[in-house]
């Protein structure tokens, strides 16, 4: 059998645990207690005063295939078995994830095998997350004891651990009960007969405050060594009988039914319902939720005196009578009536309405999720600046997902011939350094690993790196900023960017590329004054196999008007173009996205900089507007007249190739977005007649902000598969562009897809021209999609 | 460089090679959109990348790897509400058999995953990864997984097969799996022997739960299958092959293996060995050809970064059948101790001391190994001439023709991408 005894920090649990494991050895029982606090003293009195070395300690110590049990278990008193799990120091690293970790280390290395007849877990403090409630666990924790003084916050504790248990029972009751380990405070007894009774368990034990307990301390021992013949040794003696009773008869345990708070605090601190305002909530929730079961003193418990072992008795649920005799009692658990409600007091009125479901059972309300993560998205801006170290503060599964990400479009880039690879084995791309965060950084802290990390950089030569955290190291509370501060004292020529977006803790990847964005902004230099004819590109997307070539696009169209590019921002930019980042009057916004308008505003914002709002254009129509604009924002005197009258000329001869294939032809669009305006001056600049433009209900480029279609385009919004398929069939249209292509033959139309990332300038749609020219003399359905289908 | 999975990817992945086995990940958005799109890339299921075909609260698009979207809230309160209505969103789709995956961060948490499948009513076919671990190896992550899957199935001793054999440690994740599995059939059936399960890569769970039967077990890449043949020898009693060079790499690695797994079931290799000689025959007058006039491919210099068991039998195979000059040999973290080892000492052994744990990017060599990054970064940084991507991840390369860089067919895929390599860089 498995015991935990849980209760609040410094109450005694680990004097209990030893001594009753003492008790239960001397009776000749072997016993295993595990101490599952990180201060790791919960066995030092069954080891004569000896500290053991923890489970964490020897998985830091020894390597994975001279691990084995032995190392781990250290015999005391009479046998007993005795492991200490250890933990962090205080205030780092994840003392849950600890246990977490020493449980699944003894599992691995054998503990079940070990023959034992009780098993006993001694937990520290409160259930204050998943790793500390790991041995209340089905599979661990066969019965709880709940170890408190009659002081509030102890029974306080108590509570708490009762709600603990509650979410995790299934249908099997699994608390033993209470054990007083008393203070010799006024009224205790009776605060915890009052508690004991309201949340339906006995008090098994109530040990009286003794200055024995400290004179065997000193000696390192347990009262059962050190003082047998004293009462207190016979209570713990007493205990264990209990405990063997247990074992042998699973009825002696009770179900979990914690107080609401309020509750709690009117039973112990005897605080009047009409003084605490949090009350007047409950009770209106209880009345919304119409819930009519209440909790009624039972007339058989009222001035029960405390024994030193209570025998187990029956409580009756008023509201349902099933719940008579609760101990052992398989069926009621789950059933709201008596495990949920019975101590809310009843509500006003008497109408009948439905109860709140328990957690889990309902409808959840789930919120809106968040697209990808801000580490994400902080690197993907971070590592954009040549030169640049980002140091990913995280396990190597984040440094692996990010790197494949980045890989193909820095590949495409050939930008690493310009920065080197020196020092490249130990980075997931040539300026990306993953810290490899492993359990034991999880457990005790990351930062000692994070410093090394930079400080090896900073030692090679780097001069300029960014940090930036995920999840885990977020979840365990590594203070990036700190490590960052003293690596600055170190390496103080050094610029060291901490990001602390803690993975997707702060935000979604389009918030951790504005963090990102931002922190490279602090490289800018404020005093550059303005250059003539230099304008920045903000907010290129370095995902796109097309982003290099648009961008060469672009940058001859600026060269047609007599500007020349500054800094690409954030797009494989040198450090140097984005310190002088303000030598350029203008800012052009690549694209029109919501993070893109956020880095505009911001940027603005702090450097008092002018943006051209019209994103890189896609069409001719869009090209010679943005051509107009910007001619006219940035006041050059230039005229773009002839620039553009010979744009349209060779855009005109190119589309009189093609219009002789497709004038008059049917054109029915399908898009999951709006922005598809240049497809629609393609299909009119050839002469093709458009019978529908259809827009599927998404979000696909909502964040975006777009010129609506014109009022003489026949669009049909929320458009669906059944629509488009009519619409074939009525409209007969020649050609049927959608975002992605069907599957399945359709005899009777040519269909395309429409570029999820189209060429950007005056001649995007010629691309198109010239390929639906040939579509339509090539076959309507390709052989192979005939081969996709079922065997007949 | 970081390019490989680790053994958080390499979990999904293994259970993601399985037909009629789904992932549920209890974790962010981050974690999922990437490792749906993985394991669609390695094992396609579906047509179309239609976002709207997949729609749905916990798939955002994609048909594999459904996830609980994790956010802040979900780390402070805990997140079973959510997986216990995945768990039911997704137990209504299909009879799959299904594995909650926690995030890194969402082992962090502590959440009872088990009481989550109780209330969802999906114990029987679900199975929980509380923990992949941080920062391991890919092998661990596989490893693990498979043992947790094969214990969750609770397999029954069965009346022994003596012609059936299982694979044991192929991953989804292996480049060329699916050629390497049918080319591993066709050697086998040489032998008289039916393939039962492949542990983990296209295998169905009723070939899993059937996999008891097998009279032997062969262990491909060791780092990812010792432990759980060793599990079936433990449970079952099944002897389990392995060859002590590494994966079947090359003629005398395959004829070697042949040979083990003969040796095992007490059956004659001639007809496997004859198979294997042939293919030697017809290379021979090929190489002889082009070397008659090269000189070649003796002399030209190879860089190599794979896992172990891959890099030792394709370095020692390079050197001693071909001739070619090790420069630099990097394996991926996780290998086998023992192969590494081997790969070590006999670099030592010819004089090559220096090439033993070194980046290709230090070396400039005629045809370098690795995968399709690694590749293309030693491409652009003018490090090799030619390249052959032998590991994930890939470039992208799309392949219609099965492939494998194992026995008789990927021995002679191997001579083919290396001589015409070097015949086009010359």
């Amino acid at each position: 059998m498995q015991i935990a005894f849980y209760g609040k920090g410094g109450i005694g649990k680990s004097t209990v645990s030893a001594n009753l494991s003492a008790a239960l050895a001397e009776s000749g029982k072997r016993i295993l207690q595990v101490g599952c606090d990180p201060k790791s003293d919960s066995t030092r009195l069954l080891l004569g005063g000896r500290k053991i070395p923890t489970v964490l300690d020897y998985l830091r110590k020894t390597s994975p295939d001279k691990q084995s049990l032995e190392g781990l278990l250290f015999k005391g008193f009479k046998g007993a078995a005795c492991v200490e799990t250890g933990g962090p120091k205080p205030g780092v690293g994840c003392a849950g994830r600890g246990i977490l970790s020493s449980f699944e280390a003894l599992a691995r290395l054998g503990i079940r095998d070990v023959p034992l007849d009780i098993v006993l877990y001694d937990v520290l403090g409160d259930v204050v997350c998943g790793g500390f409630a790991v041995p209340l666990r089905r599979e661990y924790a066969d019965a709880v004891f709940l170890v408190t003084s009659g002081e509030f916050m102890a029974i306080y504790a108590a509570n708490n651990i009762l709600r603990g248990i509650k979410n995790f029972e299934d249908s099997a009751p699994r608390v033993a009960g209470i054990i007083l380990n008393s203070r010799g405070l006024e009224a205790e007894d009776q605060r915890i007969l009052a508690f004991s009774k309201a949340v339906g368990l006995p008090v098994v034990a109530s040990i009286p405050r003794s200055e024995i307990f400290s004179r065997a301390e000193k000696a390192g021992k347990t009262l059962i060594e050190a003082f047998p013949e004293s009462e207190n040794a016979e209570i713990f003696r007493e205990l264990a009988r209990h405990v063997e009773k247990i074992v042998k008869d699973r009825s002696l345990l009770y179900h979990a039914r914690p107080l609401e708070d309020w509750e709690l605090e009117e039973l112990v601190l005897g605080r009047s319902p009409e003084d605490n305002a949090s009350i007047f909530m409950q009770r209106e929730f209880e009345k919304e939720a119409g819930c009519e079961s209440g909790f009624e003193e039972e007339a058989g418990l009222e001035g029960r005196t405390i024994r030193t072992i209570n025998e187990p008795e029956e409580y009756l649920c008023e509201t349902c009578g099933a719940c008579k005799g609760e101990a052992g009692d398989a069926s009621g658990s789950g059933n709201l009536s008596c495990s949920d409600s019975p101590r809310v007091k009843p509500a006003l009125g008497k109408e009948k309405v439905s109860v709140l479901a328990p957690s889990g059972s309902g409808p959840a309300i789930l919120k809106a999720p968040l697209y990808g993560c801000a580490f994400a998205g902080a690197v993907t801006a971070t590592f954009q600046v040549n030169g640049a170290l980002t140091v990913l503060h995280g396990p190597r599964s984040c440094a692996h997902i990010i790197s494949d990400a980045l890989a193909s479009s820095f590949l495409r880039s050939g930008s690493f011939k310009k920065t080197g690879v020196k020092g490249l084995e130990e980075q997931a791309l040539p300026g990306l350094l993953s810290v490899d965060m492993e359990e034991e950084d999880i457990i005790f802290g990351g930062l000692e690993k994070l410093s090394c990390r930079m400080e090896e950089a900073l030692a090679s030569g780097r001069k300029l790196l960014f940090v930036v955290s995920t999840c885990p190291s977020g979840i365990i509370g590594d203070d990036i900023e700190k490590a960052v501060l003293k690596m600055k004292h170190l390496y103080p020529k050094a610029r060291i960017f901490p990001i602390p977006v803690d993975g997707n803790l702060t935000g979604d990847f389009s918030y951790g590329f504005f963090e990102g964005c931002k922190k490279v902004a602090e490289l800018i230099d404020p005093a550059v004054g303005q250059e003539e004819g230099l304008v920045n590109i903000i907010g290129e997307r370095n995902f796109s196999p097309r982003d290099e070539e648009n961008f060469r696009i672009i940058e001859k169209l600026l060269e047609g008007l007599g500007l020349r590019v500054n800094c690409r921002f954030l797009s494989r930019a040198d450090l140097s173009s984005i310190r002088d980042f303000k030598k350029a009057r203008f800012n052009l916004l690549a694209y029109n996205s919501l993070e893109n308008r956020m880095l505009r505003d911001y940027l603005s914002e702090h450097f008092g900089l002018d943006f051209f709002e019209h994103p890189f254009p896609v069409g001719f129509r869009d090209s010679s507007q943005w051509v107009k604009a910007l001619a006219k924002s940035l006041t050059l005197g230039h005229n773009p007249g002839p620039f553009l009258e010979a744009r349209e000329q060779i855009y005109r001869a190119e589309i009189s190739k093609y219009s002789p294939y497709l004038k008059g032809k049917k054109v029915l669009v399908v898009s999951y977005s709006q922005d598809i305006g240049w497809v629609l001056d393609t299909v009119r600049d050839l002469g093709m007649e458009l019978v529908k433009v259809g827009i599927r209900a998404s979000s696909f480029g909502k964040d975006k902000q777009l010129d609506p279609l014109p009022d003489d385009i026949p669009l049909v919004n929320n458009y669906t598969d059944l629509q488009r398929a009519e619409d074939i069939k009525c409209l007969k249209p020649d050609l049927v562009l959608s975002g992605y292509a069907p599957l399945i033959p359709e005899e009777d139309v040519h269909c395309d897809t429409i570029p999820f990332s189209p060429k950007v300038g005056f001649m995007s749609g010629l691309e198109l021209a010239k390929r639906w020219s040939t579509l339509l003399r090539l076959p309507v359905v390709e052989g192979w999609k005939y081969d996709g289908g079922e065997e007949e | 460089m970081i390019f490989s999975p680790d053994a958080f990817t390499a979990s999904i992945l293994t259970v993601e090679g399985i037909k009629d086995a789904s992932v549920l990940l209890n974790g962010p958005t981050g974690c999922k959109i990437y490792h749906s799109f993985l394991s669609d890339r390695h094992f396609p299921r579906g047509a179309s990348h239609d976002p709207m075909a997949f729609q749905g609260e916990f798939y955002f698009g994609q048909l594999r790897v459904p996830s609980t979207y994790l956010d802040w809230e979900d780390y402070v309160e805990g997140s079973l509400e959510k997986l216990e209505k995945l768990l039911s969103t997704v137990a209504e789709k299909n009879n799959d058999l299904l594995a909650v995956i926690n995030s890194p961060g969402a082992s962090l948490i502590g959440d009872d995953l088990e009481t989550a499948l109780k209330k969802s009513g999906v114990s029987e076919r679900c199975f929980t990864v509380d923990c992949a671990g941080f920062s391991l190896p890919a092998p661990i992550g596989f490893e693990n997984t498979g043992l947790a899957l094969l214990e969750h199935l609770d397999l029954k001793s069965l009346s022994r097969k003596e012609n059936r054999v299982n694979i044991i440690g192929l991953s989804i994740l292996h480049k060329h799996w699916e050629g390497t599995v049918a080319e591993l059939k066709k050697l086998l059936s040489l032998l008289g022997l039916e393939v039962g399960a492949v542990l983990f890569a296209d295998t169905s769970v009723e070939e899993l739960k059937n996999s008891s039967s097998a009279a032997c077990n062969i262990v491909l890449f060791p780092e990812y299958g010792q432990k759980i043949a060793e599990w079936y020898r433990e449970r079952f009693e099944i002897p389990s092959v392995l060859s002590p060079m590494g994966v079947p790499v090359g003629f005398d690695a395959t004829e070697q293996l042949l040979r083990e797994v003969a040796k095992c079931l007490g059956i004659d290799p001639s007809p496997a060995l004859n198979f294997v000689r042939a293919a030697r025959k017809s290379s021979y007058s090929k190489l002889a050809r082009y070397h008659s006039f090269s000189g070649l491919p003796k002399g030209t210099s190879f860089s190599i970064r794979a896992e172990a068991s891959f890099a030792y039998p394709l370095a020692l195979w390079l050197y001693s059948y071909l001739g070619m000059v090790p420069s630099a040999v990097k394996t991926l973290p996780g290998g086998s101790p023992k192969i590494e080892a081997s790969l070590r000492a006999f670099l030592i052994e010819k004089g090559f001391e220096n090439a033993y744990d070194r980046e290709p990017e230090y070396e400039k060599v005629d045809i370098a190994f690795a995968d399709g990054y690694t590749l293309g970064l030693l491409k652009g940084l003018g490090c090799c001439k030619a390249g052959l991507e032998i590991c994930t991840p890939s470039e992208g390369y799309i392949d219609f023709i099965p492939k494998t860089y194992m026995g008789v067919e990927g021995t002679l895929l191997l001579l083919e991408k290396i001589i015409n390599g070097i015949r086009s860089s010359l």
